[in-house]
Formats: C-alpha cells, sequence, structure tokens
C-alpha cells in the first residue's frame, strides 16, 4: 500500500542522485514481503514523474522471493510452506530475506 | 551511465524515525508503538496501563478525526496530545516529531503512541519507537492472524483483548494462537479484559521490564 507515497520518495531519491542529468532507467529491488505491488507502483511513478527529470524512465523491478530460515534446523523455505520447515515441521522460521524495498542503480544520459 | 545508489524508499520516514529514537534514548524514554483495528481496545488498553503500571507516562492518541481519546486520557492527569491525520491512516515519524514540540516528556518513562485503527498500514512506518504492541480482540475472530500476517509478524507483544466476551463468539483460541505461531513464533501473547481487569497483570510486568 502507498504506492504513491513510495513513488514519491523514490522520485526525489532518484532525481538527487541523478544530479540534474535525465533518468533513463531504475532499477528497483522489491522483495516478496516488502508489501509493494507492481501495478501501483509502476503507474504511481509515472504520475508523480511527470514534469521531472525522471518522466518517461523505464522502471525495472527485480523480485526478491521471500526466505525463512528455520531457527530448529536451519534449513531454508520460502512461503510455499506456509511458515512450517520442510526438514523438521517446526514453526520457527525467521525471514532473511524478502523485506527489502530499496533502488539499486539508475542510469542517467550524458557524460559524468 | 549507470549509478549505484543502494537507498531505501520511504528512507525519508527512517531518518526521522532514527531521530525520534535517538531522542526517545537520550531522555530514557520508552517509547511503545500500540496498533490494532478500529475498537480493538488501543485506548482502553492505555487507560489500564496508566491505572495500573504507576510509572510516569505520557501519550500520542492518533486518529484521523476527533479527541475524544485524548479526552479520555487527559482525565487521567496524564500528558496528551492528540494528532487528527485529515485522512492520513497511520502515523508516521515526521507527525511523531511535530507533537513532541507540544507535548511534556521529561519526567515521563513511558510514552504509549496509539495509532490510527488499521490493521495495515501502520505495520509499515517506523516511528522511532522501541516496542511495537498489536491489540487484538476476541470479536475480530481467531483467522486475522493468517489473514494480517504483516502486522501480526512485526510487533514484539501481542494483547488479546475482550477475553471476556469468549463464551459468546465463535473464536477458537487454539486456532489464533497457530496463527499467531505461524508468522512470529516466540511472541507474547496476554489474553486480557481491558473491562474487567482480567489477565492485565501479565502485560504490566512484561512492560516494566523496558523501563530504563
Amino acid at each position: 500500500m502507498h504506492e504513491l507515497a513510495i513513488a514519491q520518495d523514490m522520485l526525489d531519491l532518484v532525481v538527487t542522485e541523478a544530479r540534474e542529468r535525465r533518468v533513463s532507467t531504475i532499477n528497483l529491488v522489491v522483495g516478496e514481503l516488502s508489501s509493494v505491488a507492481e501495478e501501483p507502483i509502476r503507474f504511481c511513478f509515472e504520475v508523480v514523474s511527470k514534469g521531472t527529470l525522471a518522466e518517461g524512465a523505464r522502471l525495472a523491478l527485480t523480485k526478491v522471493r521471500a526466505l525463512l530460515r528455520c531457527k530448529n534446523c536451519s534449513c531454508e523455505f520460502g512461503l510455499e510452506s506456509h511458515g512450517v520447515c520442510p526438514a523438521c515441521g517446526r514453526r520457527n522460521g525467521e525471514v532473511i530475506r524478502g523485506r527489502e524495498c530499496y533502488v539499486d542503480t539508475i542510469e542517467v544520459e550524458g557524460p559524468d | 551511465m549507470k549509478i549505484q545508489v543502494v537507498k531505501n524508499i520511504l528512507s525519508a520516514n527512517e531518518q526521522i524515525a532514527a531521530e525520534n529514537r535517538a531522542f526517545f534514548q537520550r531522555l530514557g524514554i520508552t517509547a511503545v508503538n500500540i496498533m490494532a483495528s478500529p475498537g480493538a481496545g488501543k485506548t482502553s488498553l492505555i487507560i489500564r496501563t496508566i491505572e495500573e503500571l504507576g510509572l510516569p507516562l505520557a501519550v500520542i492518541e492518533g486518529d484521523i478525526a476527533s479527541t475524544f481519546d485524548a479526552e479520555k486520557v487527559g482525565e487521567k492527569n496524564v500528558p496528551v496530545v492528540q494528532i487528527n491525520t485529515g485522512g492520513e491512516c497511520h502515523l508516521d515519524a515526521a507527525m511523531i516529531r511535530n507533537s513532541l514540540q507540544k507535548l511534556d516528556v521529561e519526567k515521563a518513562r513511558f510514552l504509549f503512541i496509539e495509532n490510527v485503527g488499521n490493521l495495515v498500514c501502520p505495520a509499515e512506518f517506523l516511528l522511532g519507537e522501541q516496542i511495537r504492541v498489536l491489540v487484538a480482540s476476541v470479536p475480530e475472530g481467531d483467522d486475522k492472524p493468517f489473514k494480517y500476517s504483516g502486522m501480526f509478524s512485526s510487533v514484539q507483544a501481542i494483547v488479546l483483548n475482550k477475553i471476556d466476551l469468549v463464551p459468546y463468539i465463535d473464536f477458537s483460541m487454539n486456532l489464533f494462537i497457530e496463527g499467531v505461531r505461524t508468522v512470529n513464533p516466540e511472541v507474547p501473547i496476554f489474553q486480557v479484559s481491558c473491562r474487567n481487569g482480567e489477565g492485565l497483570g501479565g502485560w504490566i510486568e512484561w512492560l516494566k521490564k523496558f523501563s530504563s
């Protein structure tokens, strides 16, 4: 939820990093557990970036699958296990991946 | 030309939350973010805690509109400020920072922040709190941990309120606890009735451990 606020935050971040150059691509990393949905973020970014140096930038999303590690036996498993360790059957997993939501790299036009 | 960024989004809120957290640590205040659906019992839990904790505290009340909750807290002679978000469905770190300018927290050992009634969004916005608490309630149903895993997994304590209604509602305590354990295996669950006082002792004793 709140993709509009997230898109605005992303825009501010990207425009600052671009240092007055036009942004052509934004590489975003979004974890499965981050509650950021792809369609809303694309739409909201399109809306907020109008008239800025990031208007028209391609948004490339890299999705990260959630990964949990069992505190009992260290087996790693994903959301398809519904919280139950497939090795030992305990419900004792901690999230080690999947909550990410960050701008990894951007591509800008023009020289350094 | 590619530029390495690697910066979290919503970093602005996280930055302010970190500043709030540092402020609380400097003053020796334990800040508690209390979240729940509307009507679960956040204000009731705060009122009961004021009555039973026996330590100086302050409260920030968050609602979309109205001052009902701040008025109830004010009757207990506790410093309180009401935030009206005017439409925003959660509190954020900037709102807390602004409120702190109007609130006398000098002597407080605990600051209770009552978030806007909402089981989804508050989970995503850090305020600078040390402890995050979810108030669930029996009439909401025993399947909510499965449906709102984002919230249930993100808290350090769950207070299950309105246990006095268990005889009258189809609520399986086993299913509720199983749901909680699925997403938050070690979280303490305090079964209470803010109405008749049952079970509150465990919650108070747990809270006292965080007293600076």
